[in-house]
């Protein structure tokens, strides 16, 4: 008999990049190795799953600007480029290999993974979203979306026509790529905050994933701890995030993807061969870059690291699965024992971790999904629409403001290196807000102006610069985004109030900054 | 007569043969206009119909091809803020900290020194006045005219906050701006407890209990 449920979630998103002036852009690889590393493992083993008739059930979020590239012709071609020059370093590296027995393995692993890689890409019309949607039509899985341009919603709540504007442009663009009405937003960052709720229950959202704390720290205390939603004042349920398992495949110290058998990240070919071997698979010559190539396993805390060997990663990511299953089924069963309705276990994660940081994510998650459906009989899989369908009674509770950052609310998106951005994206919301209050577009022209100023500043807003900030990595890529998305917007609006468009420059940014192609200004008007 | 006719037959069928065999080897009429099989006789006697042929395809294909027009990323554009009165607006970090950012300029100066005496800007202290509303506490922060963003610790948390931006002239303070208003989180297990949704025991973390922190960037550690 069923006690309980598991909820798990995947949060797939990438900051909208997208170069159409030059080819070449290091930040555009996010996407392809995203493309090759985890959304098409994922599909596949989704695939597999429906294939052998599996029960299963995953909660897929696909933010809006991940979903316009991966429908995007140009970026379609250039992933397909890309995929080429893999598997032409794969042939070279089989024949590099081939005194070495287990590189040559190795090698062959990579060349047939790209080969695949290309067949599903076009299968499915170099569209995977296609993908995505058929699985959802087959009833396996629930697609929800996410805000507009990923804003770190907490830091904009002053400006709840900013918030607003965000939650509307996702519902229309899930509704538009998606052809369906998302039941459920993954928020950025979870980020939650007092009075959102009221927001997202406007768009028709059931429910949003939140984290732990968002629930544990209702007010009142939550009855079912975070083995249940809670219902907002505006009646949109908050599933809270679990720590248990959450900690089980994330932690760095403690989860399975830092098994010593796993495949290890930071030994790439790219960085290991010599330049003039690579150079004609570069992005330049000399420029090293990941090429998703690797030959080690973890091996230990040591830089010391030991070919890869992938049947005892296949072991470990069995047994891991095995593991995973059994600790969901006492969590489970302990947790049912005391409450009158069924628990429900919530499990996000991002996308990305599967496949790309943990190469072995894909096949454990296949394996995960496999043992739930025949060996226990404790709890099965569930999507969050579902839960809700069951009609238990929830609690109402007013959420935690809260947000799965380090330390658990606004830190990661507020600090030296980034607060800098919030007076100027706060100024020129604030000026934006007003303006399309009271402006009234006296042609086509200036429609587009305003149309594009919209885009230009929800683009700037995007929490991943704040966070590429924090974590050091790609500053001066999210520094000049930041900026020049704030600089055209600017110029655009000076340009409509002096009557001095200048449609060339408008173009200009038209044709490079093309995400939501029936954006309305008026959305800035809720 | 017999050999005559067989030596005449074996002419003809000879010639038959050998007229065929001519015939497909011989270069094509032009005359006749039937399209050639023979690329490489067509490329010896026709290079300079097919270049100016090709420049004519060139010369369209140039008037058709429209320029694509895109914006010019730039390395640090200016983005200057056009503010003109004063203002203040705080976020909040988490249920400690707070951050304010304010803008005054010289108008700002200009006005103020207009309305409270020759050189009041210079003879004033730059101070944010913190207020709980549901309590009334007031405390004033002392900051210089050099900043324009501070960190303000928290007080007291679950109550709404609001922030004064002003001067402090003679001991009394003068307000230039007042910021938005907040509700510092609570950052805890709620001491509230709904009579008909009892807490289940056991289901609550004991102790202390960390939260947030758990994602990608942590996990792949200083990347």
């Amino acid at each position: 008999m069923t006690k309980g449920y598991h909820c798990f979630v995947l949060h797939a998103h990438l900051p909208y990049i997208r170069h159409p002036e030059k080819e070449g852009y290091l930040e555009e690889r996010w996407l392809f190795e995203a493309i090759t590393e985890t959304y098409l493992p994922l599909i596949k083993t989704m695939n597999n799953l429906v294939q052998d008739n599996v029960p299963f059930r995953l909660t897929i979020s696909i933010s809006p600007p991940l979903a316009s590239m991966l429908t995007d012709n140009l970026l379609q071609e250039r992933y397909l480029k890309h995929l080429k020059n893999l598997q032409e370093l794969a042939e070279k590296e089989v024949v590099r290999t081939k005194y070495d027995d287990h590189l040559l393995m190795l090698a062959r692993m990579y060349q047939q993974h790209f080969q695949e890689s290309e067949e599903l890409f076009l299968g499915y019309q170099k569209n995977i979203l296609n993908a995505f949607k058929e699985l959802q039509y087959k009833g396996v899985l629930e697609l929800i979306t996410c805000c507009a341009t990923h804003t770190f919603l907490p830091l904009f709540q002053d400006f709840p026509e900013t918030v607003a504007a965000q939650v509307k442009l996702a519902v229309a663009t899930h509704r538009r790529l998606i052809e369906a009405h998302p039941g459920g937003i993954w928020l950025p960052e979870c980020g939650y905050y007092e009075g959102l709720d009221s927001i997202l229950a406007k768009h028709d959202i059931r429910y949003f994933i939140c984290d732990t704390h968002g629930v544990l720290f209702s007010d009142p205390q939550p009855k079912y701890g975070s083995y249940a939603p809670v219902v907002s004042p505006s009646g949109v349920a908050a599933f809270p995030r679990d720590r248990e398992s959450s900690k089980q495949v994330w932690s760095a110290q403690e989860g399975y993807p830092g098994d010593v058998d796993y495949r290890e990240y930071y030994r790439d070919i790219g960085y290991d061969l010599e330049l003039d071997y690579l150079n004609p698979h570069l992005p330049a010559p000399g420029l090293r870059v990941n090429t998703g190539i690797k030959y080690h396993r973890i091996t230990g805390k040591s830089d010391f690291k030991e070919w890869y060997n992938p049947g005892w990663a296949k072991e470990k990511a069995i047994s891991h699965a095995g593991n995973f299953m059994f600790n969901r089924e006492k969590q489970i069963e302990y947790a049912g024992s005391s409450m009158d309705i069924p628990p429900v276990v919530v499990s996000p994660y991002d996308a990305e971790l599967f496949g790309h940081w943990w190469f072995e994510g894909p096949k454990w998650l296949e394996y995960y999904l496999r043992k739930v459906a025949y060996d226990q009989q404790v709890y099965r899989m569930v999507t969050p629409g579902e839960y809700l369908s069951m009609g238990h009674q929830l609690q109402p509770a007013q959420p935690s403001p809260s947000s799965w950052g380090n330390q658990g609310y606004n830190q990661v998106w507020l600090d030296d290196s980034n607060s800098w951005i919030y007076p100027h994206l706060h100024h020129f919301n604030r000026q934006l807000i007003g303006l399309v209050k009271e402006c009234q577009p006296k042609n086509h022209l200036e429609v587009r102006t305003l149309n594009q100023a919209v885009r230009e500043l929800i683009l700037a807003q995007s929490s991943d610069w704040a966070f590429i900030m924090k974590t050091g990595t790609m500053v001066e890529y999210a520094h000049k985004r930041t900026k020049n998305h704030l600089a055209w917007h600017r110029r655009l609006i000076e340009q409509l109030e002096a009557n001095e468009i200048d449609e060339n420059f408008l173009e200009g940014l038209e044709n490079t900054n093309n995400i939501f192609p029936d954006l309305d200004y008026k959305v800035y008007c809720q | 007569m017999f050999i005559f006719m067989v030596f005449l037959l074996v002419v003809l069928i000879g010639g038959y043969f050998a007229f065929r065999y001519v015939e497909q080897v011989r270069p094509p009429s032009k005359i006749a206009g039937e399209p050639s099989l023979n690329f490489e006789f067509n490329e010896e006697i026709e290079p300079e119909i097919t270049t100016l042929q090709r420049q004519g395809e060139l010369n369209n294909v140039k008037s058709q091809k429209k320029t694509i027009n895109f914006a010019q990323w730039e390395d640090d554009p200016p983005i200057y803020l056009n503010i003109k009165n004063p203002h203040i607006h705080f976020l909040l970090k988490d249920p400690d900290w707070i951050f304010c950012y304010w803008h005054w300029g010289q108008e700002t100066h200009g006005e103020f020194n207009q309305n409270h005496g020759f050189h009041a800007w210079e003879n004033s202290m730059p101070v944010i006045r913190y207020h709980e509303l549901d309590t009334g506490n007031i405390s004033d922060i002392q900051i210089n005219d050099f900043a324009h963003t501070w960190y303000i610790k928290v007080h007291k948390r679950n109550v709404h906050v609001r922030l004064y931006l002003g001067r402090m002239l003679n001991d009394s303070f003068i307000c230039l701006a007042i910021s938005n208003t907040l509700k510092v989180p609570f950052g805890g297990v709620s001491p509230n407890i709904d009579p008909l949704w009892r807490p289940v025991a056991g289901l609550m973390p004991e102790g202390h209990m960390d939260v947030g922190g758990i994602s990608s960037s942590e996990l792949v550690g200083d990347n």
